[in-house]
Protein backbone atom coordinates (compact mmCIF):
# COMPACT_ATOMS: atom_id res chain seq x y z
CA UNK A 1 0.00 0.00 0.00
CA UNK A 2 2.51 2.55 0.84
CA UNK A 3 5.01 1.73 -1.79
CA UNK A 4 1.78 1.63 -4.43
CA UNK A 5 1.27 5.20 -2.68
CA UNK A 6 4.84 6.31 -3.32
CA UNK A 7 5.24 5.37 -6.84
CA UNK A 8 1.59 7.36 -7.57
CA UNK A 9 3.52 10.62 -5.73
CA UNK A 10 6.51 10.00 -7.53
CA UNK A 11 4.65 9.87 -10.96
CA UNK A 12 2.32 12.88 -10.17
CA UNK A 13 6.03 14.82 -8.99
CA UNK A 14 7.30 13.97 -12.40
CA UNK A 15 4.59 14.62 -14.46
CA UNK A 16 4.54 17.92 -12.93
CA UNK A 17 8.11 18.34 -13.52
CA UNK A 18 7.81 17.66 -17.22
CA UNK A 19 4.45 19.96 -17.61
CA UNK A 20 6.53 22.46 -15.43
CA UNK A 21 9.26 22.53 -17.87
CA UNK A 22 7.03 22.61 -20.44
CA UNK A 23 5.53 25.45 -19.35
CA UNK A 24 9.72 27.12 -19.31
CA UNK A 25 10.20 26.05 -22.88
CA UNK A 26 6.61 28.03 -23.84
CA UNK A 27 7.20 30.82 -21.83
CA UNK A 28 10.82 30.74 -23.68
CA UNK A 29 9.37 31.09 -27.39
CA UNK A 30 6.76 32.96 -26.78
CA UNK A 31 7.82 36.08 -24.69
CA UNK A 32 9.94 39.18 -26.39
CA UNK A 33 11.26 40.37 -23.72
CA UNK A 34 14.87 39.39 -21.88
CA UNK A 35 13.77 39.79 -18.69
CA UNK A 36 10.20 37.83 -19.16
CA UNK A 37 11.72 35.11 -20.84
CA UNK A 38 14.25 34.34 -18.56
CA UNK A 39 11.79 34.74 -15.78
CA UNK A 40 10.49 31.98 -17.76
CA UNK A 41 13.55 29.57 -18.02
CA UNK A 42 14.18 30.04 -14.34
CA UNK A 43 10.82 29.13 -13.05
CA UNK A 44 12.27 25.44 -15.30
CA UNK A 45 15.59 25.82 -13.68
CA UNK A 46 14.43 25.93 -10.34
CA UNK A 47 10.44 24.53 -9.79
CA UNK A 48 10.85 21.84 -12.43
CA UNK A 49 14.52 20.09 -11.89
CA UNK A 50 13.12 20.05 -8.19
CA UNK A 51 10.05 18.54 -9.20
CA UNK A 52 12.16 16.16 -11.81
CA UNK A 53 14.31 14.72 -8.85
CA UNK A 54 12.11 14.65 -6.20
CA UNK A 55 10.09 12.18 -8.20
CA UNK A 56 13.37 10.02 -9.48
CA UNK A 57 14.41 9.46 -5.87
CA UNK A 58 10.45 8.59 -4.65
CA UNK A 59 10.84 5.93 -7.61
CA UNK A 60 13.94 4.79 -7.16
CA UNK A 61 13.94 4.60 -3.39
CA UNK A 62 16.61 5.86 -0.68
CA UNK A 63 20.14 5.06 -1.70
CA UNK A 64 23.56 6.56 -2.21
CA UNK A 65 22.19 7.77 -5.63
CA UNK A 66 19.32 9.71 -3.70
CA UNK A 67 21.55 11.22 -1.89
CA UNK A 68 23.71 12.38 -5.47
CA UNK A 69 20.48 13.77 -6.17
CA UNK A 70 20.30 15.60 -3.41
CA UNK A 71 23.02 17.35 -4.09
CA UNK A 72 22.36 17.96 -7.41
CA UNK A 73 19.56 20.39 -7.01
CA UNK A 74 20.96 21.68 -4.16
CA UNK A 75 24.01 22.66 -6.64
CA UNK A 76 21.22 23.53 -8.89
CA UNK A 77 19.06 25.83 -6.75
CA UNK A 78 22.36 27.99 -5.87
CA UNK A 79 24.18 28.17 -9.11
CA UNK A 80 20.94 29.00 -11.51
CA UNK A 81 19.33 32.04 -9.37
CA UNK A 82 23.04 33.41 -9.22
CA UNK A 83 23.41 33.18 -12.93
CA UNK A 84 19.58 34.38 -13.94
CA UNK A 85 20.65 37.55 -11.42
CA UNK A 86 24.03 38.04 -13.25
CA UNK A 87 22.50 37.87 -16.86
CA UNK A 88 19.25 40.75 -15.51
CA UNK A 89 22.04 42.64 -13.87
CA UNK A 90 23.91 43.14 -17.27
CA UNK A 91 20.57 43.42 -19.12
CA UNK A 92 19.68 46.16 -16.85
CA UNK A 93 23.13 48.13 -17.12
CA UNK A 94 23.35 47.99 -20.99
CA UNK A 95 19.59 48.54 -21.93
CA UNK A 96 19.12 51.76 -23.06
CA UNK A 97 15.73 52.83 -22.31
CA UNK A 98 14.70 50.48 -19.43
CA UNK A 99 11.63 52.17 -18.70
CA UNK A 100 9.82 51.54 -22.12
CA UNK A 101 10.71 47.97 -21.93
CA UNK A 102 9.08 47.44 -18.21
CA UNK A 103 8.43 49.85 -15.62
CA UNK A 104 11.52 49.96 -12.84
CA UNK A 105 9.99 50.60 -9.30
CA UNK A 106 12.25 53.79 -8.35
CA UNK A 107 13.66 53.56 -4.77
CA UNK B 1 80.57 42.55 -46.07
CA UNK B 2 77.93 42.32 -49.36
CA UNK B 3 77.54 39.06 -48.28
CA UNK B 4 76.39 39.69 -44.82
CA UNK B 5 74.41 42.76 -45.84
CA UNK B 6 72.41 40.23 -48.23
CA UNK B 7 71.93 37.65 -45.42
CA UNK B 8 70.53 40.56 -43.24
CA UNK B 9 68.12 41.73 -46.18
CA UNK B 10 67.07 38.38 -46.08
CA UNK B 11 66.38 37.85 -42.65
CA UNK B 12 64.83 41.01 -43.13
CA UNK B 13 62.14 40.00 -45.33
CA UNK B 14 61.44 36.58 -43.56
CA UNK B 15 60.85 38.13 -40.60
CA UNK B 16 58.34 40.86 -42.62
CA UNK B 17 56.35 37.96 -44.27
CA UNK B 18 56.21 36.30 -40.86
CA UNK B 19 54.85 39.56 -39.50
CA UNK B 20 52.43 39.61 -42.58
CA UNK B 21 53.78 42.72 -43.72
CA UNK B 22 52.76 43.55 -47.54
CA UNK B 23 55.68 43.00 -49.86
CA UNK B 24 56.83 45.65 -51.64
CA UNK B 25 55.33 46.56 -55.42
CA UNK B 26 57.52 44.18 -57.66
CA UNK B 27 58.76 46.38 -60.99
CA UNK B 28 57.10 43.37 -63.51
CA UNK B 29 54.12 43.28 -61.33
CA UNK B 30 53.48 47.12 -61.79
CA UNK B 31 53.81 46.82 -65.93
CA UNK B 32 51.26 44.19 -65.96
CA UNK B 33 48.84 46.12 -63.81
CA UNK B 34 48.99 49.33 -65.60
CA UNK B 35 47.83 47.39 -68.86
CA UNK B 36 44.36 47.58 -70.33
CA UNK B 37 41.79 45.50 -69.46
CA UNK B 38 41.26 42.91 -72.04
CA UNK B 39 37.27 43.10 -72.06
CA UNK B 40 35.97 46.94 -71.53
CA UNK B 41 34.48 47.08 -67.73
CA UNK B 42 30.81 47.03 -67.95
CA UNK B 43 28.98 50.28 -66.68
CA UNK B 44 26.45 50.11 -63.57
CA UNK B 45 23.92 49.49 -64.82
CA UNK B 46 24.90 46.44 -66.86
CA UNK B 47 26.74 44.87 -63.95
CA UNK B 48 23.95 45.41 -61.51
CA UNK B 49 21.87 44.33 -64.20
CA UNK B 50 23.95 40.93 -64.22
CA UNK B 51 24.06 40.67 -60.94
CA UNK B 52 20.32 40.75 -60.59
CA UNK B 53 20.43 38.07 -62.86
CA UNK B 54 22.86 35.87 -61.54
CA UNK B 55 20.82 36.16 -57.87
CA UNK B 56 17.95 35.33 -59.73
CA UNK B 57 19.46 31.98 -61.36
CA UNK B 58 20.94 31.06 -58.00
CA UNK B 59 17.39 31.58 -55.97
CA UNK B 60 15.68 29.65 -58.33
CA UNK B 61 18.58 26.97 -58.35
CA UNK B 62 19.02 26.75 -54.53
CA UNK B 63 15.58 25.08 -52.98
CA UNK B 64 16.09 22.08 -55.97
CA UNK B 65 19.91 21.31 -54.50
CA UNK B 66 18.97 21.68 -51.35
CA UNK B 67 16.65 19.41 -52.17
CA UNK B 68 18.30 16.86 -54.15
CA UNK B 69 21.70 17.11 -51.34
CA UNK B 70 18.89 16.29 -48.34
CA UNK B 71 17.29 13.82 -50.04
CA UNK B 72 20.60 11.99 -51.33
CA UNK B 73 21.96 12.32 -47.86
CA UNK B 74 19.30 10.89 -46.37
CA UNK B 75 19.29 8.21 -48.68
CA UNK B 76 23.14 7.46 -48.02
CA UNK B 77 21.93 7.31 -44.52
CA UNK B 78 19.01 5.38 -43.96
CA UNK B 79 21.32 2.43 -46.37
CA UNK B 80 23.83 2.69 -44.14
CA UNK B 81 21.19 2.76 -41.09
CA UNK B 82 19.64 -0.63 -42.67
CA UNK B 83 22.76 -2.44 -43.10
CA UNK B 84 24.00 -1.99 -40.06
CA UNK B 85 23.64 -5.03 -37.59
CA UNK B 86 20.98 -5.47 -35.17
CA UNK B 87 21.35 -3.96 -31.83
CA UNK B 88 22.30 -6.28 -29.02
CA UNK B 89 23.36 -9.14 -30.82
CA UNK B 90 25.56 -11.34 -29.66
CA UNK B 91 27.08 -11.86 -32.83
CA UNK B 92 27.82 -8.70 -34.02
CA UNK B 93 31.02 -7.78 -35.49
CA UNK B 94 31.73 -5.68 -32.15
CA UNK B 95 31.13 -8.73 -29.74
CA UNK B 96 34.49 -10.03 -30.94
CA UNK B 97 37.64 -10.99 -28.57
CA UNK B 98 39.04 -7.68 -28.28
CA UNK B 99 36.26 -6.18 -26.06
CA UNK B 100 36.00 -9.25 -24.14
CA UNK B 101 39.85 -9.21 -23.95
CA UNK B 102 39.68 -5.74 -22.37
CA UNK B 103 36.97 -6.48 -19.74
CA UNK B 104 38.48 -9.36 -18.66
CA UNK B 105 41.73 -8.69 -18.42
CA UNK B 106 41.73 -5.01 -18.06
CA UNK B 107 41.82 -4.78 -14.39
CA UNK B 108 45.01 -7.18 -13.33
CA UNK B 109 46.58 -5.50 -16.91
CA UNK B 110 46.40 -1.50 -16.21
CA UNK B 111 45.37 -1.63 -13.00
CA UNK B 112 41.90 0.40 -12.82
CA UNK B 113 38.61 -1.21 -12.18
CA UNK B 114 36.33 1.33 -14.87
CA UNK B 115 37.04 -0.19 -17.74
CA UNK B 116 36.43 2.75 -20.03
CA UNK B 117 39.84 4.34 -17.89
CA UNK B 118 41.81 0.79 -18.40
CA UNK B 119 40.52 1.17 -22.45
CA UNK B 120 41.19 5.00 -22.90
CA UNK B 121 44.34 5.67 -20.56
CA UNK B 122 46.09 2.45 -21.97
CA UNK B 123 44.76 0.32 -24.44
CA UNK B 124 44.02 3.18 -26.73
CA UNK B 125 46.45 5.86 -24.44
CA UNK B 126 47.82 6.93 -27.95
CA UNK B 127 44.82 8.37 -29.51
CA UNK B 128 43.91 9.78 -26.22
CA UNK B 129 47.90 11.55 -26.26
CA UNK B 130 46.30 12.49 -29.21
CA UNK B 131 43.39 14.90 -27.88
CA UNK B 132 45.92 15.78 -25.30
CA UNK B 133 47.85 17.48 -28.06
CA UNK B 134 45.07 19.01 -29.81
CA UNK B 135 43.84 20.70 -26.50
CA UNK B 136 47.39 21.64 -26.23
CA UNK B 137 47.64 23.46 -29.37
CA UNK B 138 44.45 24.56 -29.59
CA UNK B 139 45.09 26.72 -26.58
CA UNK B 140 48.35 27.36 -27.51
CA UNK B 141 47.11 28.43 -31.13
CA UNK B 142 44.43 31.14 -29.36
CA UNK B 143 46.92 32.17 -27.49
CA UNK B 144 48.99 33.07 -30.47
CA UNK B 145 46.23 35.37 -31.97
CA UNK B 146 44.20 36.71 -28.62
CA UNK B 147 47.16 37.41 -25.77
CA UNK B 148 47.79 40.86 -25.30
CA UNK B 149 51.64 41.89 -25.15
CA UNK B 150 52.95 45.00 -25.72
CA UNK B 151 53.24 44.56 -29.52
CA UNK B 152 49.53 44.84 -30.19
CA UNK B 153 48.71 47.13 -26.89
CA UNK B 154 48.95 50.59 -27.40
CA UNK B 155 47.66 53.33 -24.86
CA UNK B 156 43.99 53.29 -26.04
CA UNK B 157 43.38 50.01 -24.88
CA UNK B 158 45.42 49.77 -21.94
CA UNK B 159 43.50 52.84 -20.97
CA UNK B 160 40.36 51.10 -21.45
CA UNK B 161 41.39 48.15 -19.57
CA UNK B 162 41.80 50.29 -16.72
CA UNK B 163 38.29 52.03 -16.57
CA UNK B 164 36.85 48.90 -17.05
CA UNK B 165 38.80 47.24 -13.90
CA UNK B 166 37.85 50.52 -12.05
CA UNK B 167 34.19 49.99 -13.19
CA UNK B 168 34.21 46.43 -11.80
CA UNK B 169 36.30 47.17 -8.78
CA UNK B 170 33.28 49.77 -7.71
CA UNK B 171 30.67 47.29 -9.19
CA UNK B 172 31.35 44.41 -7.10
CA UNK B 173 28.21 41.78 -7.14
CA UNK B 174 27.77 40.40 -3.69
CA UNK B 175 25.92 37.84 -4.55
CA UNK B 176 28.19 36.58 -6.84
CA UNK B 177 31.16 36.92 -4.42
CA UNK B 178 28.80 35.07 -1.89
CA UNK B 179 27.90 32.38 -3.80
CA UNK B 180 31.17 31.93 -5.36
CA UNK B 181 32.90 31.62 -1.47
CA UNK B 182 30.29 29.15 -1.21
CA UNK B 183 31.40 27.02 -4.49
CA UNK B 184 34.34 27.19 -5.65
CA UNK B 185 36.17 24.89 -2.84
CA UNK B 186 32.92 22.80 -3.34
CA UNK B 187 33.73 22.57 -6.94
CA UNK B 188 37.39 22.16 -6.52
CA UNK B 189 36.90 19.22 -4.13
CA UNK B 190 34.59 17.55 -6.43
CA UNK B 191 37.30 18.54 -8.93
CA UNK B 192 39.77 16.57 -7.41
CA UNK B 193 37.55 13.53 -6.24
CA UNK B 194 36.43 13.04 -10.13
CA UNK B 195 40.42 13.19 -11.07
CA UNK B 196 41.25 10.98 -8.34
CA UNK B 197 38.71 8.42 -8.67
CA UNK B 198 38.61 7.96 -12.26
CA UNK B 199 40.60 4.60 -12.00
CA UNK B 200 37.65 3.06 -10.11
CA UNK B 201 34.57 5.00 -11.13
CA UNK B 202 33.30 7.26 -13.70
CA UNK B 203 35.24 10.19 -14.04
CA UNK B 204 39.03 10.24 -14.93
CA UNK B 205 41.10 13.35 -16.35
CA UNK B 206 38.79 14.57 -19.52
CA UNK B 207 35.68 15.44 -16.37
CA UNK B 208 37.60 16.35 -13.84
CA UNK B 209 39.92 18.60 -15.58
CA UNK B 210 36.45 20.71 -16.64
CA UNK B 211 35.51 20.67 -13.48
CA UNK B 212 38.48 22.18 -12.33
CA UNK B 213 38.74 24.70 -15.16
CA UNK B 214 35.06 25.60 -14.54
CA UNK B 215 36.24 26.58 -11.15
CA UNK B 216 38.82 28.49 -12.04
CA UNK B 217 36.58 30.49 -14.15
CA UNK B 218 33.98 30.83 -11.37
CA UNK B 219 37.14 32.25 -9.04
CA UNK B 220 38.09 34.27 -11.97
CA UNK B 221 34.81 36.27 -12.66
CA UNK B 222 33.65 36.58 -9.23
CA UNK B 223 36.72 38.00 -7.60
CA UNK B 224 38.63 39.60 -10.91
CA UNK B 225 41.91 39.31 -12.45
CA UNK B 226 43.88 40.80 -9.59
CA UNK B 227 42.90 37.94 -6.93
CA UNK B 228 42.90 35.12 -9.71
CA UNK B 229 46.78 36.20 -10.46
CA UNK B 230 47.51 35.24 -6.96
CA UNK B 231 47.36 31.94 -7.66
CA UNK B 232 47.81 31.78 -10.91
CA UNK B 233 50.21 33.59 -13.20
CA UNK B 234 50.90 33.41 -16.32
CA UNK B 235 54.53 31.80 -15.83
CA UNK B 236 52.79 29.41 -13.69
CA UNK B 237 49.76 28.27 -15.76
CA UNK B 238 52.52 27.75 -18.92
CA UNK B 239 54.45 25.69 -16.57
CA UNK B 240 51.37 23.56 -15.85
CA UNK B 241 50.15 23.07 -19.09
CA UNK B 242 53.21 21.62 -20.23
CA UNK B 243 54.22 19.46 -17.08
CA UNK B 244 51.11 17.72 -17.58
CA UNK B 245 51.55 16.99 -21.50
CA UNK B 246 55.25 16.10 -21.05
CA UNK B 247 54.06 14.08 -17.93
CA UNK B 248 51.56 12.35 -20.32
CA UNK B 249 54.30 11.41 -23.03
CA UNK B 250 57.33 10.54 -20.23
CA UNK B 251 54.81 7.92 -18.73
CA UNK B 252 53.12 6.46 -21.73
CA UNK B 253 56.58 5.95 -23.38
CA UNK B 254 57.75 4.31 -20.36
CA UNK B 255 54.82 1.82 -20.15
CA UNK B 256 54.98 1.21 -23.96
CA UNK B 257 58.83 0.61 -23.22
CA UNK B 258 58.06 -1.96 -20.78
CA UNK B 259 55.06 -3.34 -22.45
CA UNK B 260 56.89 -3.58 -25.88
CA UNK B 261 60.43 -5.45 -23.67
CA UNK B 262 58.96 -7.71 -21.52
CA UNK B 263 60.34 -5.48 -18.57
CA UNK B 264 58.79 -6.15 -14.90
CA UNK B 265 56.18 -3.24 -14.45
CA UNK B 266 56.71 -1.33 -11.47
CA UNK B 267 54.55 1.50 -13.07
CA UNK B 268 51.48 0.44 -10.31
CA UNK B 269 49.81 3.93 -10.19
CA UNK B 270 50.76 4.86 -13.89
CA UNK B 271 46.77 5.10 -14.63
CA UNK B 272 46.06 7.54 -11.74
CA UNK B 273 49.11 9.71 -12.76
CA UNK B 274 48.09 10.07 -16.49
CA UNK B 275 44.45 11.08 -15.33
CA UNK B 276 46.02 13.04 -13.51
CA UNK B 277 48.20 14.77 -16.57
CA UNK B 278 45.32 14.66 -18.48
CA UNK B 279 43.31 16.69 -15.91
CA UNK B 280 45.73 19.40 -16.03
CA UNK B 281 45.55 20.42 -19.60
CA UNK B 282 42.35 19.84 -19.95
CA UNK B 283 41.84 22.31 -17.23
CA UNK B 284 44.56 24.47 -18.45
CA UNK B 285 42.55 24.44 -21.77
CA UNK B 286 39.03 25.58 -20.20
CA UNK B 287 40.22 28.09 -18.46
CA UNK B 288 42.88 29.69 -20.62
CA UNK B 289 39.85 29.74 -23.30
CA UNK B 290 37.97 32.17 -21.16
CA UNK B 291 40.88 33.93 -19.93
CA UNK B 292 41.85 34.69 -23.93
CA UNK B 293 38.15 35.59 -24.87
CA UNK B 294 37.43 37.65 -21.98
CA UNK B 295 40.66 39.70 -20.93
CA UNK B 296 43.36 38.65 -23.47
CA UNK B 297 45.58 37.72 -20.64
CA UNK B 298 45.85 35.02 -17.75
Amino acid sequence: MVHNLVTVIGLASLLFGVFVFFTAVLGLYRFDYVLNRMHAAAVGDALGIFCILIGLILLHGWSLSAAKTILIFLFLWLTSPVASHLIAEMEVCTISNIKKECEVEER
Amino acid sequence: MNNSSEKQNWRKRIVSWVDGDREPKDQTLFVMERRQPRFPRPSEEEREKREKSHLKKFFNWYPIAATIICVSLIGILMAAALSMPTFGQADNPINNEVSEHYLEHGEEETGSANAVTAMILSYRGFDTLGESCVLFLAVVSVMMLLLRDEKNTDEHDLQKMRSEDIIAEEHHDIILKQAARFLVPCIFLFAIYVLLNGETSPGGGFSGGTILGAGLILFSSAYGPGNMRMILTYETYSAVRTFGLVLYITLYGAYIFIGANNLPNYLEGMTLLIDLAVGLVVACTVYGFYAMFARGEI
